[in-house]
């Protein structure tokens, strides 16, 4: 008896540890992620201080950070939440390309106006399933500065981080958007959202060479 | 003007004092909130077979009304996009950002007390103290509040609130609430936003604080919570222009990250 309990017991043991071990492998190392995220943030402040860049360049430069950082194809089941279930394989495919699309058009172009100073990571903590990175952002003054907390994980190609939601201020990125297109779908159905979703991605697209384009004559005019 | 209008406006007016001071999906607060409740349905356990990540707790709104607060929103917005939307363009445009600095800085003075008490009524002894030195400093040095002499010596504070309050007490968020022409709340941080007006020596002031029931005429009280209303919603345009113009449904988003950002304040 006292053979098959201590027998369970390093079963359980060993189990947990397996269990442990799996998230520490997943999520990568606490000080990459750090520095991933420390990029990233440095990056946008660059990006968006800098007055030699034209609109158009600010913009292009934006989208393809996110792009290369989010995780889009994981915040698009995410985001879907029980409707992912249900979707068909050919609507999940076409969800995931187009999220990816209207994610990169809707918050690149938000951050060309953004005037920040400084960017500054305050605390990092290994939340077994990702990283949570706390930062702020410090616009010029005397603007307060921007609370955004990230959650990291390693990618599954092992190749770099990617960023699972932002948390501004205590609002996640990827709960409201769950939240909001569930609401959605469950009003007009799957096929009826992704349509608009695309109208929407082909409006974004055209504002935003719109505007950099009409901003772009405008200096051409000027010269 | 309140008596030009008679007794009609004057209801309508002591609705808007007692739910001004707009606190829209990420003002500053001045209401109360809602718990953080985890939600089996919205969980990604449920539908994620591959992924370790689980995100973050996943929102329950109660929302028994949505009906009526759709239509109490839709109305909010009108009235929002024909009149106090301009108002709030135009004093951004109009007024200088010093002057506009200083009149916030007179509104947070003066909300100042609400947040000590309730520090200390949540037992946050650094910050009710925090938040009474800054009352002090500012109220003389600062000139009344118009200067936020004690924020540029790094005297800092949170806020607090009744609704806050309420939560640490274990009282729950209760039915989401669209308030007319105030925007989102839910029962527990309605509840606190009366009791705040009520213990008010400035507004409606049912402890007699001072001794009687009205320290200020209606026209002050009227006109400072106006001024206040325009203040906090100059502070949200940018916000609440990116939600009209990127949500594909403005209301649940506006219930998520109203619900969020009170749990966010209450759990700090």
């Amino acid at each position: 008896m006292k053979k098959i309990i201590s027998n369970i017991c390093l079963i359980v043991t060993a189990m947990f540890l397996a269990v442990n071990n799996s998230y520490a492998e997943n999520i990568g190392d606490e000080k990459e992620a750090e520095s991933f995220i420390n990029d990233f943030g440095n990056k946008i402040i660059k990006i968006t201080g800098n007055e030699k860049y034209n609109p158009d360049k600010k913009v292009n430069d934006l989208i393809s950070l996110i792009d290369t950082a989010i995780d889009a194809d994981w915040i698009a089941k995410f985001v879907l939440g029980r409707h992912y279930r249900t979707a068909s394989a050919e609507q999940k495919e076409q969800f995931k390309k187009l999220y990816r699309e209207f994610m990169i058009n809707t918050y690149g172009p938000k951050f060309r106006n953004y005037k920040g100073e400084r960017f500054e990571i305050k605390s990092v903590a290994n939340q077994n399933k990702y990283f949570a990175i706390k930062s702020f952002f410090y616009p010029k003054k005397p603007d307060p500065a921007v609370s955004i907390e990230f959650r990291v994980k390693k990618r599954s190609d092992s190749n770099g981080y990617l960023i699972l939601d932002i948390i501004a201020e205590g609002v996640s990125l990827i709960e409201t958007q769950r939240s909001e297109f569930g609401s959605v779908i469950a009003t007009d159905g799957m096929d009826k959202f992704m349509q608009n979703l695309q109208e929407r991605i082909k409006r974004l697209k055209a504002e935003n060479s719109g505007e950099t384009g009409a901003k772009a004559s405008a200096t051409a005019k000027k010269k | 003007m309140v008596n030009i209008l008679g007794p009609a406006c004057k209801f309508f007016v002591a609705v808007l004092l007692l739910v001004a001071q707009p606190n829209f999906a990420f003002g500053q607060d001045t209401t109360p909130i809602s718990n953080p409740v985890s939600s089996k349905e919205n969980s990604l356990e449920e539908y994620e077979d591959e992924e370790d990540f689980e995100g973050p707790d996943a929102v329950a709104v109660s929302d028994p009304f949505e009906k009526v607060n759709r239509k109490i929103f839709n109305f909010n917005e009108v009235v929002d996009k024909y009149f106090v939307e301009h108002v709030a363009r135009g004093y951004r445009n109009y007024i200088p950002e010093g002057t506009r600095r200083s009149i916030r800085n007179f509104f947070d003075n003066l909300y100042l007390p609400f947040v000590t008490l309730n520090s200390a009524l949540q037992g946050k002894s650094e910050n009710t103290m925090s938040s009474f030195s800054t009352f002090l400093i500012n109220s003389t040095i600062g000139i009344g509040g118009l200067f936020d002499v004690a924020g540029k010596k790094g005297i800092s504070y949170q806020e607090e609130d009744f609704g806050q309050t309420f939560a640490k007490y274990n009282i729950g968020q209760g039915p989401y609430l669209i308030l007319p022409l105030y925007g989102p709340s839910n029962l527990r941080d309605l509840t606190g936003l009366v009791t705040e007006n009520a213990v008010n020596p400035l507004s409606y002031n049912a402890l007699k604080i001072g001794g009687r029931r009205e320290l200020l005429e209606d026209n002050i009280i009227f006109g400072k919570t106006a001024i206040s209303g325009i203040d906090q919603r100059e502070e949200l345009l940018d916000i609440v222009d990116n939600i009209r113009k990127d949500s594909f449904d403005p209301y649940v988003t506006i219930r998520s990250a109203y619900t969020q950002r009170r749990n966010f304040q209450i759990s700090n």
